[in-house]
């Protein structure tokens, strides 16, 4: 046999690789052949040598090192998970009802009819006095110029713009109440004391 | 974690650690790096336990990821230029004698120096302590080749101690 195969059966002989047949053929085999044998035993040195070098390498990470992974950190495959905290399921559950209803809300918001809007003049004028003569005005609100149709049937805008036509409502009724005699001490206070 | 589930991969871990830890320091020769990558294999082997189809051994499956692990970490070391924690592999060999030291030295450069796919096959035979067949279905190579990555890195190690 060529020393290749005899070194590769060496090996395998070395490795626990070969059954008991086998190895003992190529035992008797070996025991006629001395020059075979001389290389076998060669590898098989180098095997154990090889084995036992790695093995001292690797020892001091081996002995008693290993710590097991902190469970809290293992992430496990998810069938395998199990919620034990009941409470944070509950109120999961709660989240996504919410979340639901806020989605059906939508909806139904988004296809319901929009608001029906007040009609305007498109300015109102303020004064400090409601005397005819006194014409001098100090505040002019225009109404905004685009109308509802304008917002591209969008029901949000829709809804934002009948908010902006509610608003002056109540600009309208602070100008012309007037300033309260509050204010007007105040404004008395701040001239003296620029004085 | 179920109880079952728990107790097996335990078992498992216990089995398999050290001789990933070997597996692992062999290729990259660094104590924090071993660590680091032990912890990442066995993470990744308890996302994916249930991906396992039956087929072969665990074990050969594991040091497939094991292998996987190692070879995205040269992939790191590699764009950032580390170099190998060659102190912690000196320490390791204090405890020995003089001339043993010199031979497990000689040996380790010479797997060192050695192709890539002899050396993986070396470490997983010795460091990891599989058979052909586990190293077959971690590589996903035929047994046939196994034998002869393993022989020729043997023959390689053979040619220099007798040099």
């Amino acid at each position: 046999m060529e020393r290749e195969i005899i070194e590769r059966i060496a090996i395998d002989c070395a490795g626990g690789e070969l059954n008991e047949d086998i190895q003992a053929l190529f035992n008797a085999y070996l025991a006629q052949n001395e020059q075979g044998g001389r290389w076998a035993e060669d590898m098989l040195r180098t095997y154990e040598t090889t084995e036992a070098a790695i093995s001292a390498k690797t020892r001091a990470v081996c002995t008693g090192s290993v710590t097991p992974v902190p469970k809290s950190t293992l992430v496990l495959p998810l069938r395998h998970q199990r919620i034990e905290h009941w409470p944070a399921r509950r109120v999961a559950g709660w989240a996504a009802v919410l979340i639901f209803a806020a989605f059906i809300g939508a909806v139904i918001g988004r296809w319901s009819k929009p608001p029906v809007l007040p009609d305007r003049p498109a300015s109102v004028v303020f004064g400090p006095s409601l005397k005819p003569g006194n014409v001098r005005p100090i505040l002019t609100v225009k109404w905004p110029s685009y109308q509802l149709q304008d917002t591209g049937g969008s029901f949000w805008l829709t809804k934002a713009m009948a908010m902006l036509h509610a608003t002056p409502d109540t600009i309208n009724k602070d100008y012309v109440k007037g300033p309260t005699l509050w204010d007007e001490y105040r404004q008395f206070i701040k001239e003296k004391r620029y004085e | 974690m179920t109880g079952e589930f728990k107790v097996e991969f335990e078992n498992f871990w216990g089995q398999t650690a050290d001789r990933v830890r070997a597996y692992m320091f062999c290729a990259c020769s660094s104590f924090a790096d071993t660590d680091d990558l032990v912890q990442e294999c066995y993470l990744r082997a308890l996302r994916g336990w249930c991906q396992f189809n039956g087929s072969g051994s665990r074990q050969a499956w594991l040091f497939g990821i094991a292998r996987r692990i190692c070879a995205d970490w040269f992939r790191y070391k590699s764009k950032n230029d580390a170099v190998a924690d060659l102190h912690s592999v000196n320490v390791i060999s204090c405890s020995l004698k003089r001339s043993d030291t010199e031979q497990v030295e000689a040996v380790w450069e010479t797997i060192k120096q050695l192709d890539a796919e002899q050396k993986e096959v070396i470490h997983l035979r010795f460091a990891a302590g599989l058979s052909y067949i586990e190293i077959a279905e971690a590589l996903k190579i035929p047994i046939g080749t196994v034998r002869s990555r393993l022989h020729r890195g043997l023959r390689a190690v053979r040619e220099k101690m007798e040099a």
